[in-house]
């Protein structure tokens, strides 16, 4: 009987029903909407700022300091340690692997340029664009400082990687000896013969390698004789902001409990991932960039900040307006409630069949809004990111839960109404 | 109209006012809540490039000024400092440090020394982990800020002596480590000075190796004023640090084309809550249309009644939305960005033509409705 | 020159695929009183309904006070409601938020010029002239009802029509509105009234009886 009377009232009047799911599913798409995109913004916003720098540094562990002016390294290279480029693969296969965008190895030697011996140049040698097979052999992953240096303007060409004599020459440098796209270059190392080079491209916008030449690694590993040599690899990882675990790691890593540590691996901070890579990497001592890792993570923070507070609010006054609906809506039926009373119905059974049709109205708006939600999600992303985002396990329940809750709170504040309504006013004709 | 009458109309909603206190403050309440946080994200929206400018400042350096000349570490003069501030101006200047490089020995081994002017090196380099301080006046000549590798290496803490010698071994300064940082960069195996004692140190008085600066420049107004520094000082060669801008330009795009769009679907989706909470009131008051129609007042006549009955509680309700607003946005603005927010006079018309549009649709919606039901069957509801 | 103040002609109403009146014929003399009684579905609420211009007939002709107003438009019927019909409804539909006065006024306003002179004589005439500024809450049923009736005379229309007037009032209320029809019976204006009451309905001067939209019965007074 009582689904029966459910049923009746729920369809009846069926104009104002649509009123009323209308407005919730409005809300409920917002809030869908919202809750969408804050959960996957701090991911994606991550990704793309992650992927303009390099946040990460790898180094060889050694005794030494280096002694770096003017881009080159006043301390002789003998003695010191050397990380192996057979070694780069097990970047990607850290716990974090996929937050890798990418990396790229370096190995300078100082050389003096023919015709301006005066001044030692740093040739410095890199992957520019390269296959690297993954740690069992099965995936490969294309980086190289393409990848990793996106501000970076070449007029000419980029070198070939497979051509050794390809070389990269700093605007700086270039404008000063007047060197040109085309032009060959023969460089002489401290110890061993010249090397003639081919410019491929002028490089414009990085303030670190404007006097220097580029080249592919194996150029510079074969002038000084240190086959798969790397002195130090950039990587360009997708982090998350710092947080008090992260900083309690970093400063007192011995006072991590088992639970905090495994939290803390678990979370791609910058310096989680710099700690699994120096797991991986033998003879490695990897640290962040803290320049770039803190102003990212400031970013990045400010943004799920905003995020946050701004459907907080949207929460609040969304659910206001559908409460108000309700509100009026339990007004106008007044004299349905009055009947109901005058046929004999009690306080709690009226009340029962508004709490149920509002569940119902609250599912039945939140589903629609949480669809609605999704598309409008979908359009946005891709708006935003030109790729899609991820439809979130948790939107559903949540938005759902808002739905009902916004229309119950709304029946609930119009339910001392209802218990004021007397039954005589019905017998009367009277509202 | 004639006097009568109009005297009539305005009766009319007097009373619909005055006698239905409940509705009309719901009405309010409601627009009250919709005004507030649209007027609150168009503030924050219209602010929010402020805000991010500010808050972009904190990155540091964004340019590079060093010698034109092509040689062994090339020196310019100290005097080019004041020389830059000069012609960017102060006001635009956020940060401006001289840098001077050197190999100094010191009792364990050789290191690169690196002077700079401390306040404002510190201004370029705040997000760098420091462990202990960093050194506060510029003229500090007893104290310096060691990277963190070279301190692992040589054994250093906060607080050790640290002693810094002159390649001949002819100048010396004994010095406290006041701070070690941190960087991830080649700084973790520098010493850092103040400016004077480098130069001292490494027999370069007066000179610099080169500057870094944190200038208020957009895009592409950074190029241009490279170029124009590079005209003006023709011995320099001056940089806008392009992987700074590009970044920053990307932060600055993603943030407001995601503030575009948040902004723009909840005003939009708030504005849809309200008009339909509106016009559900209005709905609700069918009985009222029918009577009126049965009693033979032209469908005009009810338009303006209901219409005027509308607009005048959009109005009260966005006349106290509008403060209530800014107050939100001035929360936003304190939790997210630590600032305040200043009041963006676009909102009043922004507000105003949304909720105009509102209050009309409001209205008439309803009404258009209820002009095709059945006045009889209306009347005969329950 | 016409004697009847209301004439239906082959009157036909249907609803999709029911018939509520067919072929319907209907007169009224001026100063007539005619009950229209009959069970529920028996089409007195589509007759009133179309008599009171608020609902226009399939087919047929309607001539009420000279002019054929069977196919007109909304806005005339409008028109028609405003100068020739006054409506008593069984639930007294009274603006809430308007005093009993001012609720008057509202059928002056529509109508032409409000004057609050003639809408106090009015409320005189049902008695309730100590009542003009209190709102429908503040009043009882019966007095709701007469501020009604005080309504649908106020324009002078040419016709009074009422559903089932004293269908939800009390015993003494119901008689004081009864008086009152007699009374404007009395002063010569005419009343069509929808009744299920046979004691009100013989008030009349005759009654029709409606079965399934025909008229089965007339009696005379």
């Amino acid at each position: 009987m009582f689904f029966r009377l459910l049923e009746d009232s729920v369809l009846r009047n069926r104009r104002r029903k649509v009123l009323a799911v209308v407005t919730i599913a409005i809300a409920a798409t917002l809030m869908s909407v919202l809750a969408h995109i804050s959960i996957d913004i701090g991911n994606k916003m991550a990704k793309e700022l992650n992927s303009y720098e390099t946040n990460i540094r790898i180094l060889p562990k050694s005794e030494g300091v280096s002694l770096f002016l003017g881009g080159v390294d006043y301390n002789p290279l003998k003695g010191r340690f050397f990380l192996n480029e057979k070694d780069l693969p097990r970047i990607k296969g850290i716990f974090w692997g996929n937050n890798i965008a990418g990396f790229s190895p370096f190995l300078t030697v100082p050389v003096k340029i023919t015709g301006y011996d005066a001044i030692p140049v740093p040739l410095v040698g890199t992957f520019f664009q390269r296959q690297i097979g993954d740690v069992d052999g099965s995936q490969s992953f294309e980086t190289g400082i393409r990848f990793i240096k996106p501000y970076w303007t070449i007029q000419g060409a980029w070198p070939d990687d497979l051509q050794q004599n390809n070389a990269l020459v700093g605007k700086a440098l270039a404008d000063a000896l007047n060197l040109g796209v085309g032009q060959s270059l023969q460089v002489t190392p401290d110890k061993g013969a010249p090397v003639v080079l081919q410019i491929t491209g002028i490089l414009s916008g990085d303030d670190t390698y404007d006097h220097a030449v580029m080249v592919p690694i194996e150029t510079v590993q074969n002038l000084a004789g240190l086959p798969d040599g790397v002195e130090s690899i950039d990587v360009s990882a997708m982090s998350v902001p710092e947080s008090a675990l992260s900083r309690k790691a970093r400063t007192h890593p011995d006072s991590l409990d088992v639970q905090e540590y495994d939290l803390w691996y678990c979370t791609s901070y910058v310096s989680s991932i710099a700690h699994q890579l120096e797991e991986a990497i033998p003879n490695a001592l990897v640290k962040p960039v803290w320049h770039v890792a803190e102003t990212q993570g400031a970013v990045i923070n400010k943004i799920q900040l905003l995020m946050f507070v701004m459907t907080l609010v949207i929460f609040i006054a969304a659910g206001l307006g559908v409460a108000t609906i309700i509100q009026t809506s339990i007004l106008e039926r007044s004299g349905e409630i009055a009947l109901m009373k005058a046929i004999g119905a009690a306080n709690h059974h009226v009340a029962l069949l508004f709490v149920a049709e509002a569940i119902l109205l609250g599912v039945i708006g939140g589903v629609c809004g949480y669809l609605l939600g999704m598309g409008f999600s979908q359009i946005i992303g891709f708006d935003l990111f030109t790729s899609t985002i991820a439809p979130s396990p948790i939107v559903g329940p949540v938005v759902g839960t808002y739905a009902v809750a916004i229309s119950l709170t709304g029946t609930v504040f119009g339910l001392t109404r209802i218990r004021r309504i007397s039954p005589t006013a019905a017998l009367h004709g009277r509202i | 109209m004639n006097h009568m009458n109009f005297k009539m109309f305005l009766r009319l909603i007097r009373q619909g006012i005055r006698n239905q206190r409940n509705r009309i403050a719901v009405g309010v309440f409601c627009v009250f809540i919709g005004v507030t946080v649209v007027s609150s994200l168009i503030n924050l929206y219209y602010d929010i490039s402020y805000k991010m400018h500010e808050e972009l400042k904190s990155h540091g350096a964004n340019f590079f000024v060093g010698s034109k000349t092509y040689s062994v570490s090339p020196t310019l003069d100290q005097s080019v400092l004041d020389l830059l501030i000069k012609t960017i101006t102060r006001e635009k200047i956020v940060a401006i440090s001289p840098f001077l490089y050197g190999i100094a020995r010191l009792d364990l081994g050789n290191a690169v020394l690196v002077g700079v002017d401390f306040p404002e090196f510190k201004k370029l380099e705040r997000h760098w982990p420091i462990v202990g301080q960093w050194v506060s006046m510029s003229f500090d000549d007893r104290h310096c800020v060691v990277g963190r590798t070279l301190a692992n290496t040589m054994h250093l803490k906060v607080g050790d002596s640290l002693t810094v010698y002159s390649q001949d071994l002819n100048t010396h300064a004994p010095l406290t480590i006041k701070g070690i940082i941190e960087t991830g960069e080649s700084a973790d195996e520098q010493v850092f000075v103040n400016l004077p004692l480098a130069q001292r140190i490494l027999g370069l008085e007066g000179k610099v190796h080169h500057a870094m600066l944190r200038v208020e420049v957009t895009g592409t107004e950074a190029e241009h004023l490279a170029r124009f520094l590079e005209k003006t000082i023709p011995f320099i060669k001056a940089d806008a640090l392009k992987r700074v801008s590009y970044s920053e330009g990307k932060i600055l795009e993603s943030m407001t084309g995601l503030m575009t769009l948040m902004v723009s679907t909840i005003v939009v989706l708030m504005t849809l809550v309200l008009m339909t909470t509106l016009t559900a009131m209005t709905a609700f008051r069918r009985k009222e249309i029918a009577l009126m129609k049965a009693l033979g007042a032209k469908n005009r006549s009810i338009l303006s009644y209901f219409t005027v009955e509308i607009i005048l509680i959009v109005l009260v309700g966005t006349i106290l939305g509008i403060p209530a607003g800014f107050i939100l946005a001035q929360i936003f603005g304190k939790t997210i960005f630590l600032s305040f927010v200043s009041f963006r006079l676009i909102v009043i018309p922004f507000t105003l033509a949304i909720m105009s549009g509102t209050a009309v649709l409001a209205a008439i919606i309803p009404i258009r409705r209820a002009y095709r039901l059945d006045t009889a069957l209306v009347l005969k509801e329950e | 020159m016409n004697e009847l103040i209301l004439e239906l002609k082959s009157i036909k109403r249907c609803f999709g695929k029911i018939t509520a009146l067919d072929d319907f014929h209907f007169n009224v003399k001026p100063g007539e009183w005619v009950s229209i009684m009959g069970p529920s579905g028996s089409g007195k609420t589509t007759l009133l309904n179309i008599l009171a211009c608020l609902d226009t007939p399939t087919s047929g002709d309607y001539l009420l006070d000279g002019i054929n107003v069977a196919s007109f438009n909304e806005d005339q019927r409008t028109v028609i409601r405003r100068e020739k019909i006054g409506l008593v409804f069984q639930q007294f539909h009274l603006i809430p938020y308007l005093t009993a006065l001012e609720n008057i006024l509202l059928a002056q306003y529509y109508h032409s010029v409000i004057d609050e002179d003639e809408a106090m004589a009015v409320l005189v005439r049902v008695g309730l002239e100590h009542r003009a500024t209190h709102l429908p809450s503040q009043l009882s049923g019966g007095e709701q009802q007469r501020v009604c009736v005080a309504r649908a005379l106020i324009n002078q229309p040419a016709i009074i029509l009422a559903d089932e007037p004293t269908g939800n009032l009390d015993e003494e209320n119901e008689a004081i509105v009864l008086k009152f029809f007699k009374d404007l019976h009395q002063q010569g204006k005419t009343i069509i009234l929808v009744t299920h009451n046979p004691e009100i309905g013989q008030e009349g001067d005759r009654i029709i009886y409606l079965h399934h939209g025909k008229i089965v019965e007339k009696v005379y007074f």
